[in-house]
């Protein structure tokens, strides 16, 4: 009903067994591999989450590490993604939790403030075009950011990562049908935020 | 007034398209090469072990405990103010950490000269250049600036390493290094130009400045980057830098000769640095004798 999630896209990118052992035993070459493949991904999912650049950055480091802490515990026999995702959604609820996240909202210094970046793929366009589609994405990511947390982790999971609603139900640790709840409700809040743009 | 179920359906499946459509948000290159660096060489946890050593000082305390059932150890001698000299140790790694978070960190970017008037980009937002207070303290994470035509900005970290950004120039600064570990510089130039001269607390560390078409590695010298539409030339005043396209590509460019990496990828071009390019380091260097306050 909710048709093929953008994830499933990545599954050309997965790393091989033989990759994955060497991930295991920290060859460095193959955690180059691993991170090549997987950062983009971990910060998206990261940044989505947290909805600002410096919460991200602290984010995908506190990721980084746990997987190196414990690479020997990953199964070569799966992809890693799931694995993945369900980190770095656990290393964004720890944040969400902290008394130091709120502190942080209320006051964006200027070193923290997101930057304004063309998206990628802007400069193969008009200028009129790469701005337009800039704004559309900031237009997307202010209305998934307003999101009450519980709602946009399972859409964030579902559309961007390609995650079933089963598979998300394993990380956030509810049912499955609460989890299809989730997702139409943030839906149905994001037709309503982003009105203009459906037509 | 209430939509018909298949108008929902309709807005929904919108919904999810324009969601699709939209870009992932797009990562600062340089915190993605420094984290990659650390997560690789394994530096990543020892980095996490001095911070969190601190935090976990029951672990130590709890350490003398006997648990039931558990061999009991002989007594241990009390060692310095009668007590065991293990009791000590977690003050010990905290006072380490406190060193090397606080003595270990280097000096702050510092503003030396802002020539012409009106707004720079730091961050991607524009501030007014003569107002360096208000914009300095966002250098040392390191930070994208982008200097207009018509104003030239000076910089030093301590006795590291002084830069000049040339007017049109857009570049991404180094954060402010360390001391003792995490030493390494690193900056991207765009666009424009930026002079590059390393001071007498240099030694030891090392500069890469990145650019579409290749890096530079600096490890003490005095040299220019230029990037140009579709090129990078360095030029190098004094002692050497090591130029190329990427790893296994690397040549030492010596003073007084420029290298040029082209988009692409055709051969590079080694010649001697141009008359303009020598004259303008030369002015950086007479202009500003000891940038460094030694």
């Amino acid at each position: 009903m909710d048709g093929d999630p953008v994830g499933s896209r990545d599954s050309a990118r997965r790393l091989s067994r033989e990759e994955l052992e060497r991930v295991r035993a920290r060859d460095s070459e193959a955690l180059g591999i691993l991170f090549d493949r997987c950062f983009d991904r971990v910060y998206a999912l990261a940044r989505r989450l947290t909805g600002d650049e410096s919460s991200a950055e602290d984010v995908t480091q506190d990721v980084f590490l746990k997987v190196h802490r414990s690479a020997h515990t990953l199964d070569p026999d799966r992809d890693p993604a799931p694995w993945l995702a369900t980190i770095t959604y656990n290393a964004c609820k720890e944040r969400w939790r902290s008394k130091a996240r709120r502190e942080e909202r209320r006051a964006v210094p200027i070193d923290e403030a997101p930057e304004p970046a063309l998206p990628p793929g802007a400069a193969d366009r008009s200028p009129e075009a790469a701005l337009l589609a800039k704004e559309r994405d900031e237009r997307v990511a202010r209305a998934v950011g307003k999101l009450p947390e519980s709602l946009r982790t399972v859409l964030v999971l579902h559309e961007y990562e390609g995650l079933a609603h089963t598979a998300i139900a394993e990380i956030v640790g509810l049912r499955e049908t609460a989890v299809r709840k989730r997702y139409s409700r943030a839906l149905a809040e994001l037709r309503e935020s982003l009105e203009d743009l459906l037509r | 007034m209430t939509r018909e179920p298949n108008d929902i359906a309709a807005r929904e499946a919108r919904v999810r398209e324009v969601l699709r459509a939209s870009n992932a948000p797009a990562p600062d290159p340089a915190f993605r090469e420094r984290l990659r660096q650390a997560f690789v060489s394994g530096e990543i946890e020892s980095r996490a072990a001095a911070a969190e050593a601190p935090a976990r000082p029951g672990v130590h305390a709890r350490a003398g405990g006997r648990r039931e059932g558990a061999r009991v150890r002989a007594p241990a001698r009390p060692g310095i103010f009668g007590v065991r000299w293990w009791l000590w140790a977690p003050v010990a790694a905290a006072a380490a950490v406190i060193v090397l978070t606080f003595a270990g960190r280097g000096p702050s970017w510092e503003v030396r000269a802002v020539e012409g008037q009106g707004s720079i980009t730091v961050r991607g937002r524009a501030v007014a250049a003569g107002d360096a207070s208000a914009w300095a303290g966002a250098l040392d994470r390191g930070a994208k600036l982008a200097v207009p035509e018509g104003m030239t900005v000076d910089l030093v970290q301590g006795g590291i390493v002084a830069v000049r950004v040339m007017p049109g120039t857009d570049v991404t600064l180094p954060r402010r290094t360390n001391r003792w570990f995490a030493r390494e510089l690193t900056a991207q130039v765009r666009g424009g130009e930026l002079l590059v001269r390393t001071g007498p607390d240099f030694p030891g560390r090392e500069m890469i400045v990145e650019t579409p078409e290749g890096r530079t590695e600096i490890t003490g010298t005095m040299v220019s980057i230029v990037r140009g539409d579709g090129f990078t030339c360095v030029c190098v005043l004094e002692g050497v830098a090591h130029v190329g396209y990427g790893a296994g590509d690397m040549d030492p460019v010596p003073a007084g000769r420029r290298k040029v990496l082209f988009a692409d990828r055709r051969p590079a071009l080694l010649d001697a640095i141009e008359p303009h390019h020598e004259a303008g380091l030369r002015e950086y260097g007479e202009e500003e004798a000891d940038p460094f306050g030694r």
